[in-house]
């Protein structure tokens, strides 16, 4: 058996836009030992706020807001994700997304990009988070009373990123987040060799795997993860005393949903999550994966999963603890900053 | 007294400009979430109505470098106050906002989202910019004239305003067009609280028709009276009711348990504002060079500036203005008035009427008036110290304010009706469609 241990995340849409229970089910999960919890941005209240309530509430969980890269401004995600960061002391990381529909392109008096467009574009935007995110070194405020400098001017970089379709000009207006750089999360389909790259100085840190068949899904996690993270989705229905997560599932009535559904018994699921952790082992790379559940019913499958699968997760050590800041538990290493020279 | 006023409280942490020291040991991060918590929280216990936070989307310049000599580093403004509403129940969360470098539908739907999570207590202080250097970080670019500043800013919030009505919204704009139903439910207040800060007569009348209070910068007794008949003119001519628009200037507050003492701390305060670079700095922006050679505590240059317009620090509220004038007014104002650069450059920046110096008992009397007189709705405090810059208001000032009966005893409920706001429904109906004449141009 591998010593590898994988991260867990729980996704908090299911408290609605009920900020209170949003942050009691957030305590539940930090103290039951999830390394983080997600907030998707479809119809709900603000993703980043809601991370952002519950940051002040919590110590260790780490915060995973969605966000769409195509129809929002770079410079305000960025300002908004190193805040982020910065209120959690390092905890924040970023679902990336592409919402590539007319909805939300006429929304903010835009159209819909081409296909092949989306790749290069979101390795545009994740290039300017990063480099705004360094454009403050890290001991750029100096407060200097001698020369009367607040900040050092010579630790403050413009970041000058000149995309096909904007460009920004920097320095960011808020300093250098905790962590560095933040974990990003970014879907399998948008790397590409001409656009968005995994584990690179502009790059995603994890790679999203999301297909219909937990078969499917293993296998390509585990191809995946000789270049790095990997972050698996899956919808959850656990058997209850009463009910079958099968039934469960069949009763809210499957639709195409994008992700692999796991319907079943706590046992089965912590068999695949060790057989997650076992595929995707890597000798030669510490950096740890993560497994992204969306429970079928945030109070049922939330208490089935805090109660019953956490506890057996970490005894048998398969559950990563939780370190200090995010990047730790991904085991990411320590982000230099790319515009300090080195010394 | 029944014609007397209740005078109330917003807290603004500013996060940028040369009023707020670092230079004393007492000076905490001008970053952390600690000290945006305690200051919030100090506020709350002294009964505030708000807490402000400002915007600006680049980072300020002096001279074609980046400006190093005042506070800088703010965190996003609604992120921050999102958390804060976690730390906090009863003070609202005001976050300024931007109308030219945001999306109507985007920030209607973070200041909703705002507005929810923190239980009715969401404003929003709209700001208008038209210039191309801050559009540098921004998708659109420099895309506004100076002359649509405001036409663009109303356009805006009237689109954000149908917005939060619900129901599907199609504008179409000079600059590009919204299509947009919202999603996020009305909070306990029906929408956020507008504020609005601008000055000329454009920016008055756009308040009058558009907000529900005015950030304004009239300080002074006569001076506010002025200010309160002038909007109670303009929002009469628009159909609102006489005290309907709020008004809280901004003012800085200096107090101590007796007069010297208070003098004694304008004092320290003042020399901890300004040192003798911040003076140095304050003058190149209108000589148009460094002044590296010129002693500040001397006498102010006796050569003329090299540039006809003033370069103020971009990204400061500064206006432009004749600096070959400017210099030879200021010349023999200090020389008359026996001032080196330092006190020159001091008396100038920090106005006195915009500074309430005194004993808790001599601002309490001095308030008092401003009470009785209906002159302003109550003020908007710019601490100079970060994280306790409000201790001395909250313990000493505030309960003998509610001696007088002039101050809350405790908060009504949402924002809106902490300020002692209402919602009056053919005023909102009429702030979100164009005016005739718009139409008909358009």
């Amino acid at each position: 058996m591998s010593e590898r241990s994988v991260l867990l995340a729980l996704n908090l849409d299911g408290a609605g836009n009920d900020p209170k229970h949003t942050a009691y089910q957030a305590l539940r999960a930090e103290s039951a030992g999830f390394n983080a919890v997600s907030f998707s941005s479809d119809g709900l209240l603000d993703a980043v706020q809601r991370a952002s309530y519950v940051a002040a509430q919590t110590r260790r969980i780490g915060l995973l807001p969605v966000i769409d890269v195509l129809f929002t401004e770079p410079f305000h995600t960025a300002t908004q994700l190193a805040s982020l960061d910065i209120i959690s002391r390092g905890r924040a990381g970023w679902i990336l997304e592409t919402h590539n529909d007319s909805v939300q392109a006429q929304a903010v008096g835009r159209t819909v990009l081409a296909d092949d467009e989306l790749s290069i574009e979101a390795a545009e935007v994740v290039t300017t988070h990063r480099r705004l995110w360094d454009s403050w070194e890290d001991d750029a405020v100096v407060r200097d009373a001698a020369t009367g400098r607040y900040l050092d001017a010579n630790k403050l970089h413009y970041v000058d990123v000149e995309g096909r379709n904007f460009s920004v000009k920097g320095p960011a207006i808020t300093p250098r987040p905790p962590q560095g750089q933040l974990p990003i999360i970014a879907p399998s389909h948008l790397f590409s060799e001409s656009g968005l790259q995994h584990c690179r100085l502009n790059g995603a840190d994890v790679i999203a795997i999301n297909t219909a068949s937990l078969q499917t899904l293993l296998a390509q996690a585990t191809a995946s993860s000789t270049s790095g993270a990997v972050a698996i989705e899956l919808d959850i229905y656990l058997d209850t005393a009463g009910q079958t997560g099968a039934q469960r599932a069949a009763d809210v009535g499957i639709q195409s949903s994008e992700r692999a559904v796991f319907a079943g018994s706590t046992e089965a699921l912590i068999n695949f999550l060790a057989e997650f952790a076992e595929a995707t082992a890597n000798p030669a790379d510490q950096r740890r994966h993560l497994v992204h559940l969306y429970p079928g019913d945030l109070e049922i499958d939330g208490a089935v999963l805090i109660d019953e699968v956490l506890p057996q997760l970490k005894s048998s050590n398969l559950l990563a603890p939780n370190s200090t800041t995010l990047r730790q538990n991904f085991a990411l290493p320590v982000a230099q900053n790319r515009f300090q020279e080195a010394s | 007294m029944s014609t007397q006023h209740q005078l109330r409280f917003g807290v603004f942490f500013q996060g940028v400009n040369s009023s707020t020291i670092w230079r004393s040991q007492a000076s905490g991060s001008q970053t952390d979430f600690a000290s945006f918590r305690q200051i919030a929280q100090t506020a709350e216990r002294g009964l505030f109505s708000a807490f402000f936070l400002g915007e600006g989307l680049r980072l300020r310049e002096h001279l074609g470098g980046i400006h190093e000599l005042d506070v800088a580093g703010r965190p996003d403004a609604q992120t921050m106050l999102a958390a804060l509403a976690a730390v906090t129940s009863r003070i609202g969360l005001v976050a300024t906002q931007n109308t030219t470098y945001n999306d109507p539908a985007d920030l209607a739907r973070r200041l909703s989202s705002l507005d929810l999570i923190s239980e009715g207590r969401a404003a929003w202080n709209i700001v208008t910019t038209h210039n191309a250097w801050t559009g540098a970080n921004f998708r659109r670019g420099g895309y506004l004239e100076h002359h649509e500043r405001y036409s663009h800013a109303e356009d805006f919030v009237r689109t954000v305003r149908q917005i939060w009505e619900g129901g599907p919204v199609h504008h179409r704009g000079n600059h590009y067009n919204v299509d947009y139903t919202g999603t996020v439910p009305v909070s306990a207040q029906h929408r956020p609280v507008l504020f609005q800060a601008g000055d000329s007569a454009e920016g008055r009348d756009f308040a009058a028709r558009q907000t529900d209070v005015i950030f304004s910068a009239h300080v002074g007794l006569e001076d506010a009276l002025e200010f309160r008949r002038d909007i109670n003119a303009r929002a009469a001519r628009v159909g609102r009711a006489e005290n309907s628009v709020k008004i809280m200037p901004g003012a800085e507050f200096i107090v101590a348990e007796t007069p010297e003492a208070a003098e004694e701390k304008h004092h320290w305060v003042r020399e901890h504002q300004i040192g003798p670079q911040q003076a140095l700095a304050y003058l190149e922006q209108f000589w148009g060079t460094r002044l590296e050679s010129v002693d500040p505590h001397g006498p102010l240059p006796e050569f003329d500036p090299v540039v006809e317009q003033s370069s103020v620090t971009r990204g400061s509220g500064f206006q432009g203005a004749k600096s070959l004038e400017l210099a030879a007014t200021w010349r023999a104002e200090a020389k008359e008035k026996g001032q080196n650069i330092i006190e020159f450059v001091r008396s100038r920046s920090h106005r006195a009427d915009h500074t309430f110096t005194g004993s808790y008992d001599q601002i309490a009397a001095r308030l008092a008036r401003y009470a009785e007189l209906g002159a302003v709705d109550g003020f908007n405090i710019t601490p100079w110290l970060i994280p306790t810059g409000l201790d001395d208001i909250v313990n000493h000032l505030v309960p003998r304010l509610q001696e007088r009966g002039i101050y809350p005893e405790s908060y009504a409920g949402t924002l809106r009706e902490n300020l002692g706001l209402s919602i009056d429904e053919t005023h909102e109906q009429r702030a979100q469609q164009a005016p005739l004449a718009e139409q008909e141009v358009s």
